[in-house]
């Protein structure tokens, strides 16, 4: 093989090779858990990523990011989840199991994805939204609502104020192509 | 007016009471019952509330954001250790104010403003929360719907809330019946303020006894009272009995918008003699656009109709204040507000201006200047210093 050749072949190896292709533009994540008496929690964080390889989409979550509003009780949540030994949530859809938006023809349906959370996996429902907007990009809404016990989270509890164990999470990431 | 009438008028309407911050909105919190033992606010703290006290209201001193709160925020600085069924509290407050009629001061004076301590009891789906506090023998005209003893030249004990219910729905709802803070408009803790006296539904003395259920889910609140007469007010005649309550609802984390209704007769309406209705209905808002600033915006109609001769007058009282947090724990305040009481008084106009500071969780000294004009009579202003504590 000549030099040219032997060129050519790690090119297209490392092309290959590449795990996953990322995709987002911009995104916003939403945390939502509740405690007693109407008591609302929201955590944001404007990190999540998409990245795509043949046969699926993995949406990753730091977690580490997510900001309720409360730094102590920012602490309390990365303490929950085992952020140390936990950083990500991730959640993978396979391609075949989604529709596609086209021009001018948003789709809404709902999937069933694989979330990745404090080092457990389960099979979760996720309602989404996509569209094709200006400029080549996707908008993608995605919901799930997830039972803390699922993944061996204990639902936090703080001076008599538990969260309920049921939390929702929302996705709205824009994207280059899709 | 004689200037000692206007002080005495003056103290009347310009003295505060800390425990109630609607304005916590700011901060997500929507919903009061997390951090106070009243399902809508204003009353003792929970262990959960002291927290919140320091990590959210208070200066925090050097403490990192992460820090937990110091067990020095609890009950008498964590000196007495309480079961988790119990929560304690207490409020001391003094003042010192100097008030002006047509720009000449007429009257300024040390304050002993509240004396109070208090007790929840939490048992199960079992709820009781009771106050007993001193009030001076000055402040009689000011505490005297919430006496439970009645000299009339000493001083008195006053109870402004004690009740007892039963929660229900995991908590989201409360039965109860005693002595009760009414549920009605902003719970604000300017108690002075003309959309608290005109309503009388302040957090000072206005409390009645009756039966009320309350609900507090994710998006929204309500409140409604049967009441059934203040039992600190006497004779009989004198006591009011109807109904009062609220629905607010949040649609964002940072905005609520509610609606106020009370209806109550009276055999002797004060102010009249004889059998009275009183019907006020409000609008309230809380927003908090950016989180330093929150508006809070209530305007009630006030009708009031004499029974027997027909005679029905309506009125107004409006409030629009501006808390606009500057450094943590300190906050300006501002404060415009208007009223037309029924039965043809004057209109007033009322601005404050002032500020708070939450010095650490058991502490918090505030200044308020209140400028008020009533068509036909002279400006009033007043100046108050505050000194609050909380055990």
């Amino acid at each position: 093989m000549n030099a040219r050749n032997l060129l050519a072949s790690l090119l297209l190896l490392s092309s290959m090779a590449r795990p996953a292709l990322a995709l987002e533009r911009a995104g916003d994540v939403t945390v939502l858990a509740r405690g007693p008496g109407g008591l609302r929690i929201e955590g944001k964080s404007r990190e999540v990523s998409l990245a795509e390889d043949a046969s699926a989409l993995l949406f990753k979550v730091p977690l580490a990011p997510i900001d309720t509003g409360i730094g102590l009780r920012n602490r309390h949540l990365r303490e929950s989840l085992e952020v140390d030994k936990f950083p990500d949530a991730t959640l993978r859809v396979r391609r075949s199991d989604l529709q596609f938006p086209q021009d001018r023809s948003p789709v809404e349906s709902q999937v069933t994805g694989e979330l990745m959370l404090h080092g457990h996996s389960r099979a979760v429902p996720v309602h989404y939204r996509a569209e094709r907007t200006a400029g080549g990009l996707t908008r993608i809404a995605g919901s799930l609502q997830l039972d803390m016990r699922d993944f061996e989270i204990v639902p936090p509890s703080y001076l008599g104020v538990s969260v309920s164990p049921a939390v929702e999470v929302d996705i709205d990431l824009t994207v280059d192509g899709l | 007016m004689k200037p000692a009438g206007a002080a005495l008028l003056a103290m009347a309407l310009f003295s505060t009471a800390a425990g109630a911050y609607p304005s916590m909105i700011r901060h997500g919190y929507t919903q009061c019952g997390a951090c106070h033992t009243d399902p809508s606010g204003g009353t003792l703290l929970t262990p959960y509330g002291r927290a919140q006290s320091e990590l959210l209201l208070s200066t925090r001193w050097g403490a990192g954001k992460e820090d937990e709160p110091s067990a020095k925020d609890d009950f008498l600085f964590g000196l007495v250790p309480t079961p988790d069924f119990l929560t304690l509290g207490g409020w001391f407050r003094y003042g010192y104010i100097w008030n002006t009629v047509g720009g000449t001061l007429v009257d300024r004076r040390l304050l002993q403003m509240r004396g109070d301590v208090a007790a929840a009891l939490r048992l199960g789906p079992l709820r009781a929360a009771a106050q007993l506090g001193y009030a001076s023998a000055s402040s009689a005209p000011f505490t005297e719907l919430a006496w439970v003893t009645r000299s009339t030249n000493d001083a008195n004990l006053v109870s402004r809330e004690h009740w007892i219910g039963l929660a229900f729905a995991d908590d989201t709802g409360l039965v109860r019946g005693g002595r009760i803070y009414l549920p009605f408009g902003l719970r604000n803790l300017e108690h002075t303020s003309f959309v608290r006296t005109a309503t009388r539904t302040d957090i000072n003395q206005d409390q009645q006894d009756g039966i009320a259920v309350a609900i507090a889910k994710e998006s929204w609140r309500m409140e409604v009272m049967a009441i059934l007469g203040n039992y600190s007010l006497r004779p009989d005649a004198f006591r009011e009995r109807g109904l009062s309550g609220y629905l607010e609802v949040s649609p964002f984390s940072r905005l609520a918008l509610g609606v106020s209704a009370l209806v109550t007769r009276a055999d002797a309406g004060l102010g009249s003699e004889g059998p009275t209705l009183r019907q006020a209905y409000g609008v309230t808002a809380r927003a908090s656009p950016w989180t330093p600033l929150v508006l809070l915006a209530e305007v009630d109609a006030l009708i009031t109709t004499a029974l027997g001769n027909g005679g029905a007058s309506a009125g107004h009282a409006d409030w629009l204040q501006a808390d606009l947090e500057v450094l943590r724990g300190v906050h300006i305040l501002s404060a415009v507000e208007g009223m037309k009481p029924p039965g043809g008084g004057p209109s007033s106009l009322g601005f404050w201006g002032g500020a708070a500071w939450f010095v650490f969780p058991h502490l918090d000294v505030r200044a308020d200047w209140i400028r008020r004009s009533t068509t036909g009579s002279p400006a009033t202003g007043t100046f108050l210093l505050q000194l609050n504590g909380y055990l």
